[in-house]
């Protein structure tokens, strides 16, 4: 169990690439956080770094207080689950999973053992601990039925639950995961998913897991850090990531099928503020864009937050569009349409799906869009609370 | 559509402008080729073509030149026949080049032969018997006008040189002696020994010359033939009246032979030592640091010319009970199977004539053969060294002393089975005398009494044997067109498959034709007893006999079997460990490892013999870099480096031989190089995480990922060390006695050296299955230690 702060980190390569620049947070004691961000984003190195494989560059890292920039990663006590496993190809799933356990003996010397009784009886005990500690892994993982066989006579879900049984056995005070789903196939993804999210309920251990899908973000971490260029996009519940993005790039990257962007100008009137854009002109409540100056601006609105057809009709705003395809998914419908100018996607329910080909009327409530600023990867501008 | 028809078409153009160019190289290759042998047909159409074979070793590049211009000079004289000359070099060169073309059935029409091969080239039906020419052509070739000890030399009667058929006629011969230095002479206030000395002079001589400041006395080379021309100076020899009548435990010999031991071994400095390899016995007299030198011939003479530091005469052999001297001489011989024998003798005549013999007689090399010439001053030159010219035909001269050529058997195993013993007990002294007597009547005895010196096997069965192998290799191309045919696919597979095949022909035919053919051939050869100089149809059937000689009765090859193993186990482990430690080197990221990896893998690519010269003088127990480093070291704990080729051969020859082939395990560190670089780098930070050191993670995790490399490295480096012959070869020819004669230097003794062949493809296969065993029980037994997932796909 542990805390572990951030702060200010950052890691420079040799040849100038700055991989993670200023990174500064704290996760909580059992607290489950994952990084989530594009390739290159900066999210393996920043948890290589909590690891110890990568070098600080600048900044601090704590773990319990505890300054660990100079900790060798083998005495932060921690355990590393990688992407491709990195199990011993020849030893058995018992030796896997027992390896880190018999190089933190406090009896290690075979020979010593030899020479004193209670040398050997210490060191018996140790190993009758380690062998339980194993097969209590194993039942936890449902590995029983495979502890003699070699990682290349496993499937790829269960050499993934040997990698997560070499870590849990040693009883580490963090956890830390990098990509230990990419591997598989998307079902057994989502299995696999389910079952950390268990095992983390039950061991209540902190955990820091990188991965490069939202959706694994999203379902796994009671927090998620969005990364984009070794930046902090944002930090915050799944929930306060989706409803709220801190900028058109984490509103983008989190949620599927991704957001819609519509450029368009603010004009701000006495009464009411006015969002224009090609065949769209949405009025907007004055609280809303309180920080929003007149001119350019970016219009966000969550595909499930169109409204089609009938549900149109109470919409402040609506207009009709014109409809490309239907992708039926079967608890959903996903809905390409043409707004002028505007391909929009909306997501609806199978019901009241429109025809491909047709015109639809679709609205947008002003309680449901996001207002960002119309810069690369834009500001939220809307109002955060 | 359209622009897809143009590329097409393009592609077409650029496929066939490929396939003419490569048309085009082919024929232009087989037109050039062809052009040139049909060029030398033309030239010599109506007329007659000589080939004619020689050496040139010490004689240098002016022996060659002389050869030349004698040749055509001869072709000016002789309208209508053209000679051409090959020169292979040195005269072991020669002997092998002979050897081939005589097996080819192409032999050429004159070539040189040392008097020393003639009872076993002329037993083997090479030679072509010269009596009658001689007799045929009174007036021109005067037999008489030669010295007569230099004929003799060339008659051979069916079991002993000296008299008999001749069957060449000397173009030159030396008597031998020892060179003198007469700075040291002076120096020690010694005057030169008369031309009648003594042996008891000559070791007082060497005796007070070796009381100088770094000096030694003189150097005794051991060679076979000058071993016995010492015991002839005693009145004994190694034989009686015939070879098998070994007279070397007579106590006249053992004593002579003692005598000779003690000088070099009880003494300090009266000999050269032997223990250094590092010039041969006439460099060493170059340096000015050895009083005398011998016995030697006349061969030594180029050489010794070029010495400016000081002055040296000659004297011939000293006496001791007897006045003997002996004679080494070369012949201009015949093919027996020449085509043009009355041409040939022609040209023999015109090689032999006193203008030939003078114009290599200026070449200090050697001495005419024909008297008269002997005694002008293109021989007795007085303006050159040495001055004492005439001591080498004081021999001769006088009535009194006993000069003869030495003579061997025609079975070449003789010679070189008493040389190897006679070295081990003279030369480096690791082998007491009677030891190395009774270690030679032992070999010759079991040589000797093989089953397969019997004469009376039938001749091989070749016709019925290539009957069958045609009929077998027609059969499986057969059963292979066959099968192909059933498994045929769709249309489109076919057509990769003929492509596929296509590709492949090219190697097929090679492997076909140079591979498997002489693969089947060897093995037949193994069943036979073929010299490998005489004609294929000569081999004679002997059934397993070379398989049960080996085995059962041929110590040499038992040993020559230790030693390989020996190295082997050796060098196989030293050399894998060195190279991945090597590779775990190179594997550093540090500035400019990239020099580093070319630094460690240059020496694999260099050339073997360059590196087998130097290593040589690396190992050299008295001027070696390796012994020189290692004497200090090894003073601190009262301990000597050992002589790794000489007294101490038998536990450190192999040894040595796996330590120098330590020098080229850059294309094992290269391969274990790109499996280190395989290996998961994930694994490793784990194994960090589960706290193992960097020793545990290179024992626990990079090993057992690389074991694939490491099983494949051994294989290759097993099945190579099983092969060693370049460096042995060069290094240490097998000696002493046979303590570095590792399988492929003893095969290839038996092939080249003892016209042997049959016998060595024997060894081939034997070595074959040797090998593959071996392969089989490695891959067999490291199936547990071997993880092939370490391997990523």
């Amino acid at each position: 169990m542990a805390t572990i702060e951030l702060s200010n980190l950052s890691k420079t390569y040799a040849g100038g690439v700055q991989a993670v620049r200023g990174a500064t947070f704290t996760i909580k004691d059992g607290e489950f956080v994952v990084l989530v961000g594009p390739s290159g984003c900066g999210k393996s190195t920043l948890l290589r770094m909590i690891a110890g494989l990568e070098d600080i560059t600048d900044g601090t890292l704590t773990i319990d207080g505890r300054r660990m920039n100079d900790v060798a990663s083998r005495d932060r006590d921690i355990a590393f689950v990688f992407q491709n496993y990195a199990l011993y190809p020849h030893l058995s799933v018992r030796q896997n999973l027992a390896f880190g356990l018999e190089r933190r003996r406090a009896y290690p010397s075979l020979l010593t053992s030899l020479l004193s009784r209670d040398y050997r009886e210490n060191r018996n005990e140790e190993s009758a601990r380690i062998l339980a500690k194993v097969d209590r892994a194993a039942e936890t993982l449902g590995l029983v039925p495979y502890l003699d066989r070699k990682p290349r006579e496993l499937s790829g879900g269960q050499r993934q639950r040997v990698a997560v049984g070499r870590a849990i056995v040693r009883e580490p005070k963090v956890f830390l995961f990098d990509e230990p789903l990419s591997n598989l196939d998307a079902k057994l993804r989502v299995e696999m998913r389910a079952e950390l999210r268990e095992l983390h309920r039950r061991l209540k251990t902190t955990i820091v897991y990188v991965t490069h899908d939202q959706e694994e973000a999203m379902g796994l971490g009671d927090r998620i850090v969005v990364l984009k260029d070794g930046l902090i996009q944002q930090l915050g519940t799944p929930d306060e990531v989706y409803a709220k993005p801190a900028n058109t790039f984490v509103a983008s990257f989190v949620g599927m099928p991704s957001i819609n962007l519509i450029p368009g100008r603010l004009h701000r009137g006495d009464l009411v503020e006015r969002f224009v854009a090609d065949a769209i002109t949405i009025d907007l409540p004055p609280s809303m864009s309180a920080k929003a100056p007149p001119g350019p601006i970016t219009l966000g609105v969550r595909p499930d937050r169109l409204r089609l057809g009938a549900a149109a009709t109470t919409s402040p705003w609506r207009g009709d569009a014109q409809v490309g395809a239907v992708e039926r998914l079967g608890d959903r419908t996903d809905v390409i349409l043409r707004l002028g100018p505007h391909r929009l996607v909306a997501r609806c329910d199978p019901r009241c799906a429109p025809v491909e080909g047709g015109t639809c009327a679709v609205g947008i409530d002003p309680a449901d869009v996001h207002l960002f600023s119309d810069a690369d990867d834009g500001d939220r501008l809307s109002k955060s609370d | 559509m359209r622009s897809r028809g143009v590329g097409d078409r393009a592609k077409t153009a650029a496929r066939a402008l490929l396939a003419a160019v490569a048309v085009a190289l082919v024929v232009w290759s087989f037109v050039r080729v062809g052009s040139r042998e049909l060029r030398r047909f033309l030239e010599t159409r109506g007329g007659i073509e000589l080939v004619v074979l020689h050496w040139s070793g010490e004689g240098g590049p002016e022996e060659d030149e002389i050869v030349e211009s004698s040749l055509r000079a001869f072709e000016a004289a002789n309208p209508g026949i053209r000679v051409r000359r090959i020169n292979p070099g040195d005269s072991a060169g020669f002997y092998t080049k002979l050897q081939t073309m005589l097996a080819a059935g192409e032999p050429p029409d004159l070539f040189y032969v040392g008097s020393e091969r003639v009872a076993s080239f002329s037993s083997l039906g090479i030679l072509e018997p010269l009596d009658d020419f001689v007799a045929r052509d009174p007036g021109t070739l005067v037999l008489d006008d030669f010295w007569p000890a230099t004929v003799n030399a060339f008659r051979f009667d069916g079991s002993l040189v000296g008299s008999g058929t001749l069957y060449g006629i000397p173009k030159d011969f030396t008597t031998v002696g020892f060179y003198l230095n007469k700075d040291l002479f002076r120096k020690a206030g010694l005057e030169l020994p008369s031309y009648d000395w003594t042996w008891d002079e000559y070791i007082a001589i060497a005796r007070r010359l070796a009381q100088l400041d770094d000096t030694i006395g003189s150097e005794f080379v051991t060679w076979p033939f000058i071993v016995r021309a010492y015991l002839r100076t005693e009145g004994v020899d190694v034989r009686g009246a015939s070879f098998d009548d070994v007279t070397l435990r007579d106590p006249v010999v053992l004593e002579a032979l003692a005598r000779l031991r003690s000088w070099r071994h009880d003494e300090e400095r009266t000999l050269t030592s032997g223990k250094s390899k590092l010039a041969t016995g006439a460099a060493a007299f170059a340096t000015g640091r050895v009083g005398m030198a011998g016995p030697f011939g006349r061969w030594v003479v180029p050489e010794y010319r070029r010495i400016t530091e000081f002055d040296w005469d000659f004297r011939p052999l000293p006496r001791g009970r007897e006045r003997s001297n002996i004679i080494a001489t070369v012949s201009w011989s015949m093919s027996s199977e020449s085509r043009h024998k009355a041409e040939a003798w022609k040209l023999l005549r015109w090689l032999v004539s006193p203008e030939s013999q003078a114009a290599q007689a200026r070449l200090g090399l050697a001495i005419p053969s024909l008297a008269t010439v002997s005694e002008t001053e293109a021989f007795l030159d007085p303006t050159q060294l040495p001055h004492s010219d005439d001591a080498y035909l004081a021999p001769l001269r006088s009535g009194e002393t006993d000069v003869r050529v030495v003579d061997w058997p025609a079975d070449p195993t003789f010679e070189q089975i008493l040389g190897s013993r006679l070295n081990q007990a003279l030369l480096t002294g690791d082998l007491p005398l009677d030891a190395a007597v009774a270690d030679f009547e032992a070999a010759w005895s079991a040589h000797r009494n093989s089953p397969l010196q019997a004469k009376d096997f039938p001749k091989f069965p070749w016709r019925t044997v290539t009957i069958a192998a045609v009929a077998v290799a027609a059969l499986g191309a057969i059963a292979l067109v066959v099968t192909y045919r059933r498994s045929r696919g769709p249309a489109s597979t076919r057509r990769e498959e003929r492509a596929g095949l296509l590709m492949v022909s090219p190697w097929v035919t090679g492997f076909a034709i140079f591979m498997a053919v002489p693969m089947v051939l060897s093995f037949l050869l193994s069943l036979s007893n073929w010299q490998g100089i005489t004609r294929l149809g000569e081999a004679q059937a002997v059934g397993l006999g070379n398989y049960t000689q080996l085995f059962l009765h041929d110590a040499r090859f038992r040993t020559s079997l230790w030693v390989t193993f020996y190295y082997v186990l050796v060098a196989v482990p030293l050399g894998q460990v060195t190279a991945l430690l090597a590779a775990t080197l190179m594997n550093a990221k540090v500035r400019g490892i990239e020099l580093y990896r070319a630094v460690w893998y240059l020496p694999s690519v260099l050339a073997g013999v360059g590196v087998a010269v130097l290593w040589r003088w690396m190992f050299d127990p008295e001027a070696g870099l390796i012994n020189a480093a290692l004497t200090p070291l090894l003073g601190l704990v009262g301990a000597k480096p050992p002589e790794w080729f000489g007294a101490d051969a038998a536990a450190w020859g192999p040894p040595a031989f796996a330590i120098m082939s330590l020098w080229s395990v850059g294309g094992s560190m290269m391969i274990y190089l790109a499996g280190l670089q395989n290996v998961p780098k994930e694994l490793l930070e784990a194994a960090d995480m589960d706290r193992v050191g960097p020793v545990g993670r290179f024992f626990r995790v990079t090993l057992p990922m690389l074991s694939p490399v490491v099983l494949f490295n051994s294989l290759m480096a097993l099945i190579g060390s099983f092969q060693v012959f370049t460096q042995a070869y060069v290094m240490t020819a097998g000696e002493p006695g046979d303590l570095t004669r590792f399988y492929v230097l003893y095969l290839y003794n038996q092939a080249f050296d003892l016209y042997a062949m049959g016998y060595a493809s024997a060894m081939a296969w034997i070595l074959l299955v040797i090998v593959l065993v071996i392969t089989v029980i490695l891959l067999r037994t490291s199936r547990g230690l071997v993880h092939y997932e370490g391997l990523r796909s």
